[in-house]
C-alpha cells in the first residue's frame, strides 16, 4: 500500500512538471523569439518550477526520488512542444495539457521498467564494476 | 563545510530527509545484517536510529556537533547500547580490528575525502568484518548520469556530492562487494561488503 501511494505520487509528480513545462514553452513559442533563445527560455523555465515543485515534494516522496525524474520531464516536455511545432502542429492550451499529461504518465512508465531492469540486473550477477 | 553551515544543514536535514519513510524498508533489511560491536558512520541528526535493530552495541560518530546534538534526543529511543561520538570519518579515534560491522547511510556522497575514510573503516574492522552501505551514487545511465552530474554542481555548495562512483571506491579501498540491491534505479544502492580476512 505504502508502495503504491509513493509510486502514484511519483507519477503525479511527473504528469505536473512535465504538463507545466509544456505550457510554460507553449506560452514563450507566443512571444515569436528566435528559436533557440525560445528553447532555452522554456527549457530554463520549466526547470526552474521543476525544482521548486521536486523542494516542495520531496518531504513526502524522497529528495533524490523527485530531483532525477523531475529534471528529466522538465528537459523533456518542454523540447516536445518544439518538435510539435517545428511539425506544424497548432497546440491549444487544452492539447499542451494533454502532451503533458502524456509524457508525465510515458516518463513514470519508462522509469518503472528501469527500475525493474536494475533490480532484475544487480539480483541476478555479483557486482563487476557496471550496470550495462 | 565550516560549522555555521553545518548547523544550517542540521536544522534542515531533517526536514529535507523526509523520505526516511520510503527508504526506512530498505534501511531496516540492510541494518538488519549488522552484527557484532558496530560503528556508524556519521549519525547526522540520528533519523537512522529508529532502522537499527534492537540490542546491538553501536559507537556512531559524527563531526558535527549541531547534528549529534539532534541525534541525542534520538539515541535515548534505542533499545540496545548506542554510543556517540564526535569524530572525523577520516581519522577514526579507535584502534585496529575493534569492530564486527560498520555502516554508512548517505555519507559517503558528503566527505570530503571518502577514499581516506574507506581506508579508516578498514583499518579498525576486524578481518571478516562486514562493510554495510545506503549510498547513493552516479547512475550508470548517461543521462540520469549527467543529470546528477548537473545537480551536483549546486548541491555541493551544501556538502553533498550526487555523482560519486562509490562502489569503485570500495573496491578501491580493498573491500570485497558481495551484494548490491537497487532502493531507487541504480542511484540509491544498499551494498553488502567485507574486509577480506587475508590482508
Amino acid at each position: 500500500m505504502g508502495k503504491a501511494l509513493f509510486r502514484a505520487g511519483d507519477c503525479l509528480l511527473l504528469v505536473l512538471v512535465s504538463s507545466i513545462g509544456v505550457l510554460l514553452m507553449h506560452g514563450i513559442h507566443m512571444l515569436e523569439w528566435p528559436f533557440v533563445l525560445e528553447m532555452l527560455a522554456g527549457m530554463g523555465a520549466a526547470m526552474l518550477v521543476q525544482m521548486l515543485l521536486a523542494l516542495a515534494s520531496a518531504p513526502l516522496l524522497g529528495s533524490i526520488e523527485t530531483m532525477v525524474p523531475s529534471s528529466v520531464a522538465a528537459m523533456v516536455s518542454p523540447m516536445a512542444v518544439c518538435l510539435a511545432h517545428m511539425a506544424d502542429w497548432r497546440t491549444g492550451s487544452r492539447e499542451c495539457l494533454l502532451l503533458g499529461t502524456v509524457l508525465g504518465i510515458g516518463m513514470f512508465a519508462v522509469f518503472e521498467v528501469y527500475a525493474s531492469v536494475c533490480r532484475r540486473a544487480l539480483r541476478r550477477s555479483p557486482w563487476r564494476g557496471a550496470i550495462k | 563545510m565550516n560549522s555555521t553551515a553545518w548547523e544550517w544543514r542540521a536544522r534542515l536535514y531533517d526536514f529535507c530527509e523526509a523520505s526516511a519513510i520510503r527508504r526506512a524498508p530498505a534501511k531496516r533489511r540492510l541494518f538488519g545484517a549488522m552484527r557484532g560491536e558496530v560503528l556508524f558512520v556519521a549519525a547526522g541528526t540520528g533519523g537512522d536510529f529508529a532502522c537499527f535493530p534492537p540490542g546491538m552495541a553501536i559507537r556512531a560518530i559524527d563531526l558535527s556537533e549541531a547534528m549529534l546534538r539532534r541525534a541525542q534526543r534520538r539515541s535515548r529511543n534505542y533499545a540496545g547500547d548506542l554510543a556517540l561520538v564526535k569524530a572525523d570519518a577520516g581519522l577514526l579515534p579507535f584502534a585496529d580490528e575493534t569492530f564486527d560491522t560498520a555502516v554508512t547511510s548517505c555519507t559517503l556522497c558528503s566527505l570530503p575525502d571518502p577514499a581516506r575514510a574507506l581506508e579508516e573503516i578498514r583499518r579498525v574492522l576486524k578481518p571478516g568484518g562486514r562493510l554495510l552501505l545506503f549510498e547513493h551514487v552516479r547512475s550508470r545511465n548517461p543521462l540520469l548520469g549527467a543529470v546528477l552530474d548537473l545537480m551536483t554542481v549546486w548541491t555541493r555548495r551544501t556538502g553533498t556530492e550526487m555523482n560519486r562512483d562509490t562502489l569503485g571506491a570500495v573496491a578501491a579501498a580493498g573491500f570485497d562487494i558481495r551484494r548490491v540491491e537497487s532502493v531507487y534505479l541504480d542511484i540509491i544502492l544498499s551494498v553488502r561488503a567485507r574486509k577480506p580476512r587475508i590482508a
